[in-house]
């Protein structure tokens, strides 16, 4: 462990020198005094490819439209009007049960929302929950272990904070008796706070982040286990899943590269997590971490985990079995134990909703400056983790989704970004400071669809700028050659980032 | 908006001459259609019309269609006045049929929805974008499905009862009946700020206190009849809600639910949110009148001014509609679900006039054409002059077509609502589902025709080019 790590230092260290040299070495360009020359770079940047104006291939929509929540152009009637059935069930909300309205409760008993679209704005990410002691609503926090050796969740709270609940309080007197928690309550509150991280660039111009610290609060039931930890996460985009879902696994292995052995710094690991149906051990691709091995699965979970509503992957609910009022607001929710919330044909509607979710096309793409910008991007290996490209599988079951060459920007692998970014929590193979590289398509149209950008897992990235800087561990050369970019670049390196 | 004689020659006249090179084209028809491909043009047919006359014509189609929801709406306050103060049969009757009366424009607005106009971004301030909720004045006046118990009494469907929604949040009996500890009644006062608060209660979607289905519930109640999806016989029968009119009773013979007869001040409460509801939609569908008020109108002004980004939200919003809302949440879910609760207007079984008027308000944009509640009749400069101007005869036929073949699917619907076949029945597997699956067939096949018509207009949201020059 501890030679890799070096030997990752060293590698680091010296493609940092390198970059050092070769700004020192060459002539200005004449525009700006700073920044990198770009002609001197020995990288090769691949040639344009008109297939990057449609990154989704058949599933890019057919134009730009002012939500990301339209199905992909090439679909079939039959396929969008399966999408538009399905979006129902990810915009309605959700009540709890019993009520009169039977096909649509199950919320609860402990839930952070009740509708998918509550914290997936147009398909992307809702309002950030603002600085304060708040009952948070778009950001998730998430419950791990810090400690490798420790591989449970909390044995109260479980692996999610779950801050609301359906009313319901125990009456039995044997039952109160036998536990403390009477009462069938959100589970706590959060602090959020922000430090301001000044920082500037190589040539002058300065910025701004903003560090986060999260504390909960108001804990119901007790204080967390010792070695648990907070992973603080604001919903992601949901865009282009079903492409994500059809890479070929073989494709994802064949550039894993855990020990570095290549020796470009970068260590691409894919995390292997529990495929809850078949019960084998996968790739995982979908999760801030990885942390779910298809979308069947990721959907599925979120609607266990986020609204409370069981289904045939996630059948029981998410009450441990120290919440007793939690337990027995599940038993007399109105479903009986053996039905669950939402049955498989309306899961697999919303499935389908979420496979067939198309992707933006690009914008601007050809203009002078983005074309510098893309160009920098492949000069400052950011492909290296972000891979742009891939075929998806030919074998795929949906015949839509198979076969499409796509440009997501994404190995869906870990990689160590560092300590400004690390949660300290494992899930699964990924520690406390790795995460799953994001996908980049459709990004940039962020501010336009929600009226907010907001980037990275917890949301404290304000711009892409921001983001870039937030880059650490692998990402540290990568990053640091951003920093010595003159305006003029980073804006073309930017102005890519948005337009892909 | 009319043209000049002189203007309309003229027009075709330029027309005409840029022709001059092509194949022999027919006789252009008089103040219509140029002729084309040999065959003579139709007459009266189509002046010449520019991209921007259309875009004023939707815009002066879409004042008049929420201006008619607006006065329809008073009328209903009105009428629901008169029902409060003396509650019968026949008083009941005639604040029910205000209350489908002013339905009939509000689902021709809808065409309106999905094109960032103000029924969807209008804010508190007056200005357009997106607040925090992102969902602007809709869900005030058409929020739908409502979790009724919030509202008022509910039958507990299938003996379904327990410490769900309307004990948790609100107390049994909803707003208008639930008591705190002492005795009094949780909500002191009904009155616009005490529903207003309501709305959405507790973070909850399905809290909808207000608006047409809020009404809708006050006057007819649930339709309980036979709930198919917690019956065995899967058999829906085909009445609406019977709310009884003494359920406004405030004459020592209240009624509420099982509860008779309860004290007068219940039925006096029930009235009082009735009308405070009549209020609230009026009040919001003023702000977005105002709107589209001709040349003063905030939204009006920039609209007509948009260029193809407002063709291309026009051509948008028809196909948003069609497709995405009414042939697949607002159909196909209820059909694959066979669940009233997925039905539009479940409590009156107005469901088809929904679908009907929805359908007719995207053929309205198409054609420029409106037919006003008091008969007038508003035309203007329609897409389907403008195809036929820009040389897409075939499409223009095509669309129209498909469109007329939607309205002729509705209309079985709407005919078989009529004659004693509700929607929430017709639905159901083996009985007549095959009428619905022609709307959705007819939906499917209009929106393939309004995505060629963008194609064809090349128009497309052009405001996103910029987007990259924003805010890096």
């Amino acid at each position: 462990m501890n030679k890799i790590q070096n030997k990752k230092y060293l590698a680091v260290s010296f493609l940092f020198i390198s970059l050092l040299a070769s700004l020192s070495a060459c002539d200005s360009s004449g525009s700006e005094s700073a920044g990198l020359q770009l002609q001197n770079r020995p990288v090769e940047v691949p040639a344009f490819d008109l297939s990057e104006q449609q990154p989704a291939g058949g599933i890019t929509h057919k134009r730009l439209y002012a939500s990301y929540l339209y199905p992909g152009e090439k679909l079939s009637s039959k396929q969008k009007l399966d999408f538009w059935t399905g979006f129902s069930f990810f915009r309605d909300p959700w009540v709890a049960a019993p009520s009169a309205t039977a096909n649509r409760d199950g919320l609860g008993p402990l839930f952070n929302t009740r509708s998918c679209i509550a914290c997936h704005t147009a398909g992307s990410r809702a309002k950030i929950d603002e600085e304060g002691h708040i009952l948070p609503l778009s950001l998730v926090v998430r419950l791990g272990s810090k400690d490798a050796s420790i591989t449970t969740v909390d044995p109260i709270y479980g692996g999610q904070i779950q801050p609301r609940a359906i009313s319901y309080r125990l009456t039995d007197a044997a039952l109160v008796k036998k536990s403390p928690y009477t009462n069938n309550v959100g589970e706590a509150w959060l602090d959020k706070r922000y430090d301001k991280i000044p920082g500037s660039f190589v040539d002058g111009e300065s910025y701004e982040l903003l560090k986060p610290s999260y504390q909960l609060t108001k804990l119901a039931y007790g204080e967390l286990a010792a070695h648990i930890g907070l992973s603080v996460r604001l919903a992601p985009n949901i865009f282009g899943m079903g492409l994500l879902n059809a890479i070929n696994t073989a494709d994802l292995l064949s550039q894993e590269d855990i020990n570095d052995s290549d020796g470009n710094g970068i260590s691409a690991k894919y995390n292997r997590v529990p495929n809850v149906i078949t019960g084998t051990i996968e790739v995982g691709r979908f999760g801030f971490k990885a942390k779910q091995p298809n979308l069947h699965q990721q959907v599925a979970a979120a609607f266990r985990d986020d609204i409370g509503i069981t289904n045939s992957s996630f059948p029981d609910e998410s009450c441990t079995n120290t919440q007793m009022a939690c337990n027995h607001a599940a038993e007399y929710g109105g479903h009986s134990l053996a039905d669950l919330e939402i049955p498989d044909n309306r899961l697999d509607y919303t499935v389908t909703f979420n496979e067939l979710l198309g992707v933006p096309p690009a914008r601007n793409l050809k203009s002078q400056t983005v074309q510098a910008g893309r160009k920098l991007f492949y000069q400052l290996q950011c492909q290296q983790c972000h891979r742009p490209s891939y075929v998806t599988d030919a074998e795929y079951p949906v015949p839509a989704l198979a076969k499409q060459t796509i440009w997501p920007y994404t190995d869906l692998a870990l990689h160590d970004m560092g300590e400004g970014l690390a949660d300290g929590v494992y899930e699964f193979n990924a520690n406390g400071r790795e995460w799953r590289t994001a996908p980049l398509w459709g990004i940039g149209l962020q501010q336009y669809t929600t009226g907010q950008q907001r980037f990275l897992h917890d949301g404290r990235a304000r711009t892409i700028s921001e983001a870039i800087l937030w880059h650490g561990g692998e990402a540290e050369p990568a990053k640091q050659a951003y920093v010595a970019l003159n305006k003029q670049q980073r804006d073309a390196l930017v102005k890519f980032v948005k337009a892909i | 908006m009319k043209f000049s004689t002189f203007s309309k020659i003229s027009a075709a006249l330029i027309v005409a001459l840029s022709l001059t090179a092509c194949v022999e084209d027919g006789d252009d028809g008089i103040a219509g259609v140029i002729g084309a491909d040999g065959m003579a043009g139709k007459n009266g047919v189509s002046t010449f019309v520019t991209r921007t006359d259309v875009i004023k014509t939707n815009a002066n189609i879409a004042y008049a269609a929420y201006a008619d929801s607006l006065i329809s709406a008073t009328t209903l306050k009105t009428v629901l006045e008169t029902f409060v103060a003396e509650p019968t049969e026949v008083t009941f009757a005639l604040a029910k049929k205000a209350w489908l009366d002013s339905r009939e424009p509000y689902g021709q607005t809808e065409v309106y929805r999905f094109r960032q106009g103000p029924i969807d971004e209008l804010k508190a301030d007056g200005t357009l974008g997106k607040d925090d909720a992102g969902e602007g004045p809709e869900g005030l006046i058409n929020a739908w499905p409502l979790g009724e118990a919030i509202i008022d009494y509910v039958e507990a469907v299938d003996g379904l009862s327990g410490p769900e929604s309307p004990a948790n949040a609100i107390g049994m009996g909803g707003i208008i009946a639930a008591k705190k500890d002492d005795g009094t009644f949780k909500y002191a006062t009904i009155d616009a700020t005490t529903l207003s608060n309501l709305f959405e209660h507790g973070e909850d979607g399905r809290n909808v206190t207000t608006g047409y289905h809020a009404i809708e519930f006050l006057l007819w109640g649930q339709d309980l009849n036979e709930e198919a999806a917690q019956s065995d016989s899967k058999v829906h029968d085909n009445t609406p809600g019977q709310r009884p009119f003494s359920d406004f009773n405030t004459s020592g013979s209240c009624t509420s639910g099982k509860d008779v007869p309860v004290a007068d001040e219940i039925c006096t409460r029930r009235g009082q949110y009735l009308v405070t509801t009549a209020e609230l939609l009026i009040k919001e569908l003023t702000r977005v009148t105002e709107q589209w008020e001709p040349v003063s109108g905030a939204h009006y002004k920039t609209f007509v001014a948009g260029g193809d980004v407002s063709l291309a939200k026009i051509l948008e919003g028809m196909g948003r509609l069609s497709f995405g809302e009414l042939a697949g949440e607002r159909i196909n879910v209820a059909l694959i679900e066979n669940s009233q609760e997925d039905e539009h207007s479940c409590f009156s079984d107005n469901t088809h006039r929904d679908i009907f008027l929805n359908a007719k308000g995207v053929q309205n944009s198409f054609n420029a054409k409106y037919v006003r509640i008091d008969g007038e009749v508003i035309e203007g400069a329609s897409i389907y002059d403008l195809l036929v101007v820009e040389g897409h005869h075939e499409l223009a036929n095509k669309l129209r077509g498909a469109l007329e073949a939607t309205m002729s699917a509705a209309a079985v619907i709407d005919t078989k609502a009529k004659t004693g076949t509700p929607f929430d029945v017709l639905m159901q597997e083996g009985i007549a589902q095959p009428n619905i699956k022609a709307v959705i067939d007819a939906l499917v096949a209009q929106t393939d025709d309004i995505e060629a018509v963008i194609d064809a207009l090349g128009v497309t949201t052009n405001d996103l080019r910029d987007d990259t020059e924003q805010k890096i």
